[in-house]
């Protein structure tokens, strides 16, 4: 099968203080999205936008 | 209108030969700037809470937190397209962009991304109209300001003081649904408070400005001429000020309390308007209080009016408790 994604040359292995700061950042966003979801459907549970909701 | 052609998002960034950034949370909350989303949240809750009705409290919350992130939003897109001046600020180049920890595309996307869920949440939570003033302040700030006037005429932040000034009318709008007089007012107090703030900033960072090109009223009226006009500037300040006192906006107690702060607020400017500052051109020290034997009239002021705005404000929230409770 033809393998579409570009294939890395010369692979530099990241630096711990790198690897740290990706980590940070990835759950960073995690928490980001958590919230986002929660306010979204606490906001239109509020706005009484869920007909079923509790 | 035409928009610079200057593009910064391809432009390579000196990442690590990894590819990884080690940009991390807290370098995208500087590019939000926190600075200036403080004085947007206070002043946009005072909006709110002025406003006539109510909004039930986790909506009012919702309110601010989209309006904050509105502001962050288009402080991250204003980063991503002056990265290149940025860098040659003393006050700016310390910013995660020209730290080059960060490609211009991330903050790019960062602002976007928040801009486009502040207003659609703000929308959910509130009503139209205010999402409607969120976009509208967003698209002002990075497109007409950022990108058309700043670079171009000095009168840059006069126009471009709008988007600042907007926060309380958009909190006032998330409670009625709508644009009032008193919201006007509101709206008006950070407007005409925005060239006198920024001048005085720009009088002693003058070689700063000059440098990269952006043409801020010392540079291009010269400084006198920009002392005259901080001078006018701060007595239509004072008329609108003395607004809200006819429309039953402010009381007695934000009567006085203005009185005294506008008082202030030209004593200080009149004392600029006297003085030599923005008239030396030497390199020019690194801290936002530092400044050179002759600009310090233009310092105080500058530190004085953001304490103005926060007192006027504050005195406009108080009074409308004070005459709630009685």
């Amino acid at each position: 099968m033809q393998e579409y994604r570009n294939k890395p040359e010369n692979f530099v292995e990241p630096t711990p203080e790198e690897i740290k700061a990706r980590t940070k950042r990835n759950i960073a966003l995690a928490a980001g999205l958590l919230i986002f979801v929660i306010l979204v459907f606490v906001t239109m549970v509020s706005r009484g936008q869920l007909p079923n909701a509790v | 209108m035409s928009i610079d052609t200057h593009i910064v998002a391809d432009e390579p960034v000196a990442l690590a030969a990894s590819g990884l950034s080690l940009a991390g949370p807290r370098d995208f909350f500087q590019l939000m700037k926190p600075r200036v989303m403080s004085l947007v949240i206070f002043t946009a809750i005072i909006g709110l809470l002025v406003a006539p009705g109510s909004l039930p409290l986790y909506n009012s919350i919702m309110a601010i937190f989209c309006i904050a992130v509105g502001a962050g939003a288009s402080g991250a897109l204003n980063m991503w397209y002056d990265a290149d001046i940025d860098a040659q600020m003393t006050r700016t180049k310390k910013r995660p962009l020209p730290r080059g920890i960060m490609a211009p595309r991330t903050a790019l996307t960062f602002g976007f991304l928040l801009s486009v869920v502040s207003v659609w949440m703000l929308g959910l939570a509130t009503n139209y109209v205010a999402a409607g003033l969120l976009a509208f302040t967003i698209f002002f700030y990075v497109v007409i300001y950022t990108m058309w006037l700043k670079r171009r005429t000095p009168q840059n932040i006069v126009i471009g003081g709008a988007p600042g000034a907007l926060p309380p009318m958009i909190g006032y709008a998330a409670v009625t649904g709508t644009v009032t007089l008193d919201s006007t007012i509101l709206f008006l107090i950070i407007f005409i408070w925005t060239p006198p703030h920024f001048w005085a900033l720009a009088l002693y960072k003058l070689s700063d400005y000059g440098r990269v090109g952006i043409p801020m009223m010392p540079n291009v009226a010269g400084p006198k001429s920009t002392r005259n006009q901080m001078f006018a500037y701060s007595l239509a300040l004072a008329a609108v000020c003395a607004a809200p006192v006819f429309t039953g906006l402010g009381g007695p107690v934000y009567a006085f309390g203005a009185l005294l702060l506008n008082l202030g607020f030209v004593a200080l400017t009149f004392k600029v308007w006297r003085s030599r500052a923005g008239e030396k051109d030497e390199v020019q020290p690194e801290s936002l209080y530092e400044v050179q034997k002759g600009d310090r009239d233009a310092r105080n002021l500058f530190a004085f009016s953001i304490l103005y705005l926060f007192a006027m404000f504050a005195l406009i929230g108080v009074d409308h408790l004070l005459r709630g409770s009685l």
